[in-house]
């Protein structure tokens, strides 16, 4: 029997696909890497079916590749002649289980689904900076996109999973691994083991090499009935840094983000008012508590006002983004996916858009702001159109860096330039140690892999342990 | 018996003033017998090591692990030994005690602290203090190892702000039991150990889960911690040993007690005040504590809590007291807010408030935890509960009546349902179930207390399906194991083999480690019925 027949066996004809027009929407991403053409396009609506596929892949030696979300904006790059995993119609979001603060989403379950099912319960999910309306939430999570909540108690938030390993078994993580489990006592609300291993820190970030998540429970928050929000302007990104961590110090507001003028222009969506623009903005919003909702903003607000006069007093708190009217359009703007009917904030400058992002110590980001302009300027590339995003993390005791290489896919020459930026960025910022916790595609995860040659030693021994015909995902990353 | 020239190799590599062969030295680092442990694993695998060693350095620990995977010899590695586990359980065995290693470095701006084996949290908090932050003390007492909590456990009230131990994890360096170094978190990427995240699939999946391995995964000689913002206004210490505290700045940092009129209540209080997003530690008080703090002294304890039973009864069931800890970690004026809405909660809820003294001996650097815990010859919790609050409470109800059949021998404490608590800002909750009993018994009594950790305890964990941080640590992994993952033990056992195929990191390893003591102890195996 061939692999489709087999697979028609387990999910039942209209799952599968060898045709090309099916699977190319699937595949589609935005990456400077070529994409390669898996051999089937199989489509899950069950754990039960994830788990005889994998078996299946095992018992054949065939290389798998998972997608949950219609977005793979990184580039997805499945194995050739493979099978591409969908699991994209796994929609299934329960009851949230409001007294534990969480919600179960299944795998192809969406920044725009859940938000709309939360919110009738004044709940939120924190969410990574405006991400593709159908991506996946699960994916997100795992693969570390950081939340625009830079206050550590609100992270991890995956608290139990699901999962297949590699070779095709069931299991489930910290709580809800009782084999009762949902008829146990525990309510799946802790994540780590069960015992001395932790799976769920082996399935983060490794982009489909290390088993198949096919549900998670994650935690859910208020959602502030009102809140008040700032823009704090900097011409020196130096002074922005020195500002920050005197802000999260004070473990002041919630949603924090910095952007430079030609992001922040970019997701006004209004380019026109780059030039007015400062340099760098930090964006904070101030939340309402769930009781005496004003009384909690005014003494955080009373506070970013005394850390403002002592630490940062050349620049002011607005209450008005430089043309573009006020500031209360960023609670809103910053809680919830890019509409899915409005062309994505990445792809408005010039069609499409290549990210590189790490995570680095605060203090060292202008350094690397500088090193990437330099690559960008001395490969052809007018630096003033590169976007950049910093998000604090864990009250900017580390931050993720990233930067938005925005070309035209069309334009050859475009296209070429932002290749060699691409290239020469990650260079210079692996020089000055840039920590590349998520090495998207060959050409990254080849440079990232050989400078960290010990780690990728144990991560290849880890792999054979539980992958041992290598078939999820082989030649990604560095196994 | 170790020989000659394999002492003499091991010699060179510390230097003749830190290796010892001589019996009486290497009987202190024996823990079992007489030294007030009811773990059966204690009573039933301590071993004296062979040889004491006191590596200096990384470079050292890793010469002998070396050595010791040449020559085919069992080593344990000890930090701080509070754990019966931080000592041999076989002969012949190296005993690698680190507490020389006390690199310690702190990066206030980034809110991290770098420490070796040697460092303990009363060191760690003193210096995190000093510079605006803080982090949590183990309940254990802050004179514990720094690197061994983290690595195994690391609860205490505080986690409810500063979070599951896992998360505290960053950079480390680590000595795989073949004696390879492998640096993990941002250390991988030359930096320094700020960050604890891989680079792709993250290797602190490999390195804890919900425990850890107890040694039997290599040795940790390096950890970056996550520090937390603090406020800037000092705690003052008071008091003479072993009677000290720390004042609090009430205006920043503030104890409330709250009676509340039943348990349910209480539980509902805790949970609405995770959901208003405030409070620094929140924790239910145990009425033996309140009885032990009036008591002073082992005698004067027993002399109280013993009498009028029927009555003690009724208190325990009767009485819900919550005790919350609030600070100002931004200003005077959060501390404020907190309060206001804590109140708002509290009468909500019916509660009443309560005056307590503003000091602490406990929470913040741990000086009076060696005190709580002893409250005879011997005690161990017999769960860890982690899920959720109403998990904890309900296994606590669960194990108040398995301990019943179980009393004496284990101190009455009149059907008290545990010590429950908040973590991750109310996303979890937490209960320790703690008993207390005394090592010199009759045989048939220590019988009936290894039966209830080893066998009893670990059923009714199963029978419910709920998690303890104690799996493993008391429960054997060939009963829990086909419960939980399902087969957690058969995956962390191809890990264990594929980096230790020997078998010498600290043997019979966290995953054996029960199934040996029961294998060993006849009554124990009687009972074998899985
Ligand atoms: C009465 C009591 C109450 C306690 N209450 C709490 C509590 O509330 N919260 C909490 O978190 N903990 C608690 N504990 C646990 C205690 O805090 C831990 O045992 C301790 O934190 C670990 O430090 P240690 O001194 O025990 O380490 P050790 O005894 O030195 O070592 C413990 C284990 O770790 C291994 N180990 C030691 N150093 C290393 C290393 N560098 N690399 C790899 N492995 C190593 C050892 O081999 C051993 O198996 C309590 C313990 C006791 C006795």
């Amino acid at each position: 029997m061939s692999l489709k027949e087999d697979l028609i066996k387990i999910v039942g004809d209209s799952g599968v696909s060898d045709s090309q027009d099916d699977i190319a929407p699937l595949i589609k991403g935005q990456s400077l890497e070529p994409t390669q053409m898996p051999g089937v396009k199989v489509s899950v609506k069950s754990s039960d079916e994830v788990g005889k596929i994998i078996q299946l892949a095992n018992d054949q030696k065939t290389p798998v590749t998972l997608s949950s979300s219609g977005d793979h904006s990184r580039g997805i790059t499945p194995c050739e002649d493979g099978i591409l995993l969908d699991l994209s119609n796994m929609k299934n979001i329960e009851e949230p289980d409001n007294r534990n603060r969480k919600v179960k989403v299944e795998a192809g379950v969406t920044w725009a689904e859940v938000g709309a099912v939360l919110k009738k319960d004044n709940l939120m999910i924190n969410n990574p900076f405006l991400p593709r309306a159908n991506s996946s939430v699960l994916t997100s999570i795992l693969e570390r996109d950081p939340m625009l909540n830079a206050q550590f108690e609100f992270g991890e938030r995956i608290m139990s999973l699901e999962m297949f390993w590699p070779t095709g078994e069931l299991f489930r993580t910290g709580s809800a691994s009782s084999i009762k489990y949902p008829d146990s006592l525990a309510s799946g609300c802790y994540p780590y083991g069960p015992g001395p291993l932790d799976p769920m820190r082996l399935l983060e970030c490794a982009q489909g090499t290390m088993g198949v998540c096919t549900w998670t429970n994650i935690k859910t928050e208020l959602l502030p009935e009102i809140d008040k929000a700032f823009l704090i302007p900097f011409d020196k990104l130096e002074d922005l840094v020195n500002a920050l961590y005197a802000i999260q110090l004070k473990k002041l507001g919630k949603e924090c983000v910095v952007l430079n003028s030609q992001n922040l222009a970019t997701v006004l969506e209004n380019p026109g008012i780059k030039s007015s623009m400062p340099p760098w903005s930090i964006l904070i919003v101030l939340p309402g508590g769930r009781l005496f909702p004003e009384e909690k903003i005014a003494y955080e607000e009373e506070a970013l006002n005394e850390v403002r006069a002592s630490q940062f007093s050349s620049s002011k708190l607005l209450e008005e983004i430089p043309g573009a009217g006020s500031t209360d359009i960023l609670p809103s703007l910053l809680r919830n996916p890019w509409p899915a009917e409005k062309t994505y904030w990445k792809d408005q400058p010039k069609g499409a858009c290549q990210d590189l992002f790490f995570i680095a110590k605060l203090e060292k980001t202008p350094a690397f702001v500088d090193a990437v302009m330099k690559a960008a300027d001395s490969n052809g590339y007018n630096p003033d159109d590169i976007g950049v995003y910093i998000q604090p993390i864990d009250f900017a005791s580390g931050t993720h860096v990233e930067f938005n290489i925005f070309y035209d896919e069309e334009n050859a020459d475009e296209k070429a330039a932002a290749e060699k930026v691409y290239t020469a960025a990650i260079e210079e910022t692996l020089k000055l140690k840039a920590h590349y916790t998520r090495p998207y595609g060959k050409v990254m995860s080849k440079m990232i892999y050989d400078n960290a040659s010990g780690y990728a030693g144990m991560l290849k021994k880890i792999k054979s342990i539980f992958d041992p015909n290598s078939v999820m995902k082989p030649g990604a990353l560095c196994f | 018996m170790i020989s000659k020239e394999i002492y003499k190799e091991l010699e060179e590599i510390v230097g003749p003033d830190n290796i010892s062969q001589d019996r009486d030295v290497c009987q202190a680092y024996v823990m079992g017998g007489d030294r007030a442990w009811h773990n059966t694993d204690a009573k039933a695998l301590s071993t004296i090591p062979e040889i004491v060693l006191l590596p200096g350095s990384t470079e050292e620990v890793q010469k002998i692990v070396k050595v010791a995977c040449k020559h085919k010899i069992t080593y344990t590695p000890s930090s701080t030994f509070w754990f019966p586990t931080a000592s041999p359980s076989n002969e012949d065995a190296l005993l690698l005690d680190l507490k020389r290693m006390k690199h310690f470095e702190i990066d206030a701006k980034n809110m991290n602290a770098t420490v070796g084996p040697g460092i303990n949290f009363g060191q760690l908090q003193a210096e995190a203090m000093n510079n605006g932050l803080y982090t949590m003390v183990p309940g254990g007492g802050s004179q514990v190892g720094v690197i061994a909590n983290t690595l195994i456990w690391g609860y205490s009230p505080l986690t409810y702000r500063t979070g599951l131990a896992n998360r505290r994890i960053m950079g480390a360096e680590w000595i795989l039991p073949d004696g390879e170094i492998v640096q993990i978190g941002s250390l991988a990427s030359g930096e320094d150990g700020f960050w604890g995240e891989g680079i792709g699939p993250d290797l602190r999946g490999i390195l804890r889960g919900s425990i850890g391995w107890h040694g039997s995964m290599g040795i940790v000689t390096k950890m970056t911690v996550k520090l937390f913002p603090f406020h800037e206004e000092k705690l003052v210490p008071v008091g003479t040993t072993p009677w000290t505290f720390f004042l609090f700045p009430e205006e920043r940092m503030k104890w409330y007690n709250f009676t509340c009129p039943d348990k349910k209540t209480m539980v509902d209080f805790m949970y609405d005040i995770g959901h208003c997003e405030i409070g620094a530690a929140n924790t239910r008080v145990p009425i033996s504590w309140r009885y032990m703090a009036r008591a002073r002294d082992k005698e004067k304890f027993h002399e109280i809590w013993m009498e009028d039973r029927e009555q003690k009864r009724k208190e325990v069931a009767e009485t819900a007291i919550l005790r919350v800890m609030l600070i100002g970690y931004t200003s005077r004026k959060q501390l404020q807010y907190e309060e206001k809405v804590l109140m708002q909660i509290a009468e909500n809820h019916g509660c009443e408030h309560r005056r307590t003294r503003q000091v602490d001996g406990s929470w913040m650097q741990s000086c009076d935890a060696v005190t709580m815990w002893w409250l005879t010859g011997a005690n161990m919790s017999v769960t860890g509960q982690l899920d959720s609050l109403d998990c904890s409470v309900k296994m606590g109800e669960k194990f108040a009546d398995l301990k019943e059949k179980y009393t004496p021998p284990l101190m009455d404490d009149h059907h008290d349902p545990g010590w429950f608590q908040l973590n991750d800002f109310g996303h979890n909750g937490y209960l320790e179930f703690m008993n207390y009993a005394e090592p010199y018994e009759t045989e048939e009594n220590v019988e009936k207390i290894l039966d209830y950790y080893a066998i009893a305890g670990p059923k009714i964990v199963i029978d419910a399906g709920a998690l303890s941080f104690f799996n493993q640590a008391i429960s054997p992994a060939s009963l829990d194991g086909p419960n939980y993952g399902p087969n957690f033990h058969l995956y962390a056992k191809k890990v264990k083999d594929a980096f230790d195929p020997e078998g010498l990191a600290n043997p019979p390893g966290i995953l054996d480690r029960i199934d040996t003591v029961i294998d060993r102890i006849p009554v124990l195996k009687a009972k074998k019925d899985w």
